[in-house]
């Protein structure tokens, strides 16, 4: 394996890592959840329609719309 | 000589949650309870954007440090655009399903079924994309 491909898998790896428990976080808040509410469909539509590619993304080369 | 690998910082971190939202999608029309209904798909919908969320903060780290180019960036850009949309859709279609109270609710629940496939379609979509664009080496 050539020494950027190392350093790749071995940033995926720390990605994972550090974005594991976060994750895990939301999928346990998720499920535990119950039914959900008209408000809990509100929460989720603007946590949604709020997401933006530059948000993920700040050192994006792409213009900012 | 140019070698594509596998970016392993997205496969192993959504594969899971994208396994459960897939799982979940069709029991939306299997005549079941509209309130296991409505739970089920919430619970598919809010598990894709936690997926989203975390594949799209790993793309942002890769850009930060691997910068691929712009074409590629526009690529994962218009992919994650595409499921935004049909999340919203997706929640949206839920949503009037849970405050219809029963009426009609095959025809709903098939419409809600399509919105949902469509938004998990685009999810896998957004991380194949993602993970085709890994590190280059040229030789």
């Amino acid at each position: 394996m050539n020494p950027a491909m190392l350093q790749l898998v071995l940033f995926g790896i720390e990605e994972v890592i550090q974005q594991a428990p976060a994750l895990a976080a939301d999928l346990q808040k998720i499920f535990a959840n119950g039914t959900p509410t008209a408000a809990d469909f509100a929460a989720l539509r603007a946590k949604v329609a709020a997401e933006n590619y530059q948000q993920f993304v700040p050192n994006s080369q792409l213009p900012t719309a | 000589m140019k070698m594509k690998t596998i970016n392993p910082c997205l496969i192993p971190l959504c594969g899971t949650a994208l396994l459960v939202a897939m799982a979940a999608a069709p029991l939306a029309i299997t005549g079941c309870a509209s309130q296991q209904v409505t739970t089920t798909a919430y619970q598919t919908e809010a598990t894709t954007d936690a997926a989203v969320t975390t594949a799209m903060s790993a793309w942002g780290a890769y850009v930060a440090a691997y910068h691929p180019s712009a074409s590629e960036e526009l690529q994962v850009q218009t992919a994650f655009n595409a499921y935004k949309q049909a999340e919203l859709a997706a929640i949206d279609a839920t949503a009037a399903y849970a405050n219809a109270a029963g009426s009609n609710s095959v025809a709903q629940a098939q419409s809600e079924t399509t919105a949902l496939n469509a938004a998990t379609q685009s999810l896998t979509d957004l991380l194949n994309l993602a993970a085709e664009f890994e590190s280059t080496t040229n030789h």
